[in-house]
């Protein structure tokens, strides 16, 4: 297994053997277990289903309690797929431990954005605007124009315009593992990471 | 205590420089060059605190032939061998930004001579107290 689902708690900074001081995000792996095995014979790919956290049973529903009971399990609070991941039997079922990743490893980060409501072209796409004066008015943060004239006749496919920003799903590749916490079941990974504090995001081996 | 907190609790140092906005400092920054190491020593009036815990840092200001120097250290960095108070100051300000825009004479600040140990004060009067009974 090479892959956890674990909360980002928020950033600091640790300081290197050198005296380098390095930022760092502070990733809390709360209960991660490996609960059901999808096979090429009866699923057509191989991954790992992963439950993450701990949900109350009244909040679980009757075909989702079947399902944890299949599993032997407690009902988790969100459930996940890894794609091929080697995990023996013994280890189904069983608490993973940040410990299959180590000081140095380089990871990927996928999380949800924060999300930034509806936004204009300056802050969606970075446009720069329109000239403060020059007998310009009312303009400023606007797009310019959108297309040209009778002939295409229409606006283009992916123009960049205003609307929803964030609450996305943003991967983030070749973050390093700057401290493996055991006790506290902490990863410290350098940079920072997509989302909120206290998002859920995935960090798989890279 | 939260998390964080006690991730940082790991990165502090035993015992924080007792320095303050306003003080003369000496700070001693230990320096790699290649192979070699040595302490370089960075004299000057502290004019911000910064951040807290092990994020807490300082910005020293001193003027070196005519031209204004800052430099910021954290206060937890293992570089940072140690702070070196020559005199406290008077201030009334949390950051002694206005420094910036002074020169010569002007920028100097006001001695702060050291009160009476606050601690011994207690002392005497319980001293006091008791021979009262």
């Amino acid at each position: 297994m090479d892959a956890l689902i674990g909360k980002k708690v928020g950033m600091t900074q640790v300081f290197s053997k050198e005296g380098n001081c390095i930022p760092v995000t502070v990733v809390q792996v709360e209960k991660c277990v490996p609960l059901l095995r999808r096979t090429q014979d009866r699923d057509g790919y191989d991954a790992i289903l992963v439950g993450y956290g701990t949900r109350k049973s009244k909040h679980t529903n009757k075909p989702e309690q079947g399902f944890y009971d299949k599993v032997k399990a407690e009902p988790a609070r969100l459930l996940a797929e890894f794609r091929d991941q080697g995990v023996t039997d013994e280890e189904m079922g069983k608490p993973l431990k940040v410990d299959i990743f180590s000081e140095g490893d380089s990871v990927s980060v996928v999380g949800t954005s924060k999300g930034k409501g509806f936004a204009g072209v300056f802050k969606r796409w970075g446009f720069g605007g329109a000239p403060a004066s020059h007998g310009h008015h009312e303009i400023y943060r606007g797009g310019g124009s959108i297309g040209m004239h009778t002939y295409p006749g229409r606006v283009f496919r992916g123009k960049k315009m205003p609307g929803h920003m964030g609450s996305k799903k943003v991967f983030v590749k070749n973050l390093k593992v700057v401290r493996v916490d055991t006790e506290n079941n902490v990863l410290l990974i350098k940079g920072a990471v997509p989302g909120a504090s206290g998002g859920i995001v995935r960090i798989v081996k890279s | 205590m939260n998390l964080i907190d006690r991730i940082e609790a790991g990165e502090l140092k035993k015992e924080r420089s007792p320095v303050r906005v306003g003080d003369t400092v000496r700070a001693h920054i230990r320096i790699v060059e290649g192979e070699k190491e040595r302490v370089q020593v960075f004299e000057g009036v502290v004019i911000r605190l910064h951040g807290g815990g092990a994020r807490e840092s300082i910005t020293i200001r001193k003027v070196s032939f005519g031209v204004g120097v800052e430099r910021i250290f954290p206060l937890n960095s293992p570089r940072l061998e140690k702070v070196e108070i020559i005199r406290h100051a008077k201030v009334r300000q949390a950051k002694l930004y206005f420094l910036r825009e002074l020169r010569g004479k002007a920028a100097r600040l006001k001695e702060l001579k050291p009160k009476l140990d606050p601690t011994k004060k207690k002392k005497t009067r319980k001293k006091a107290a008791r021979k009262k009974a």
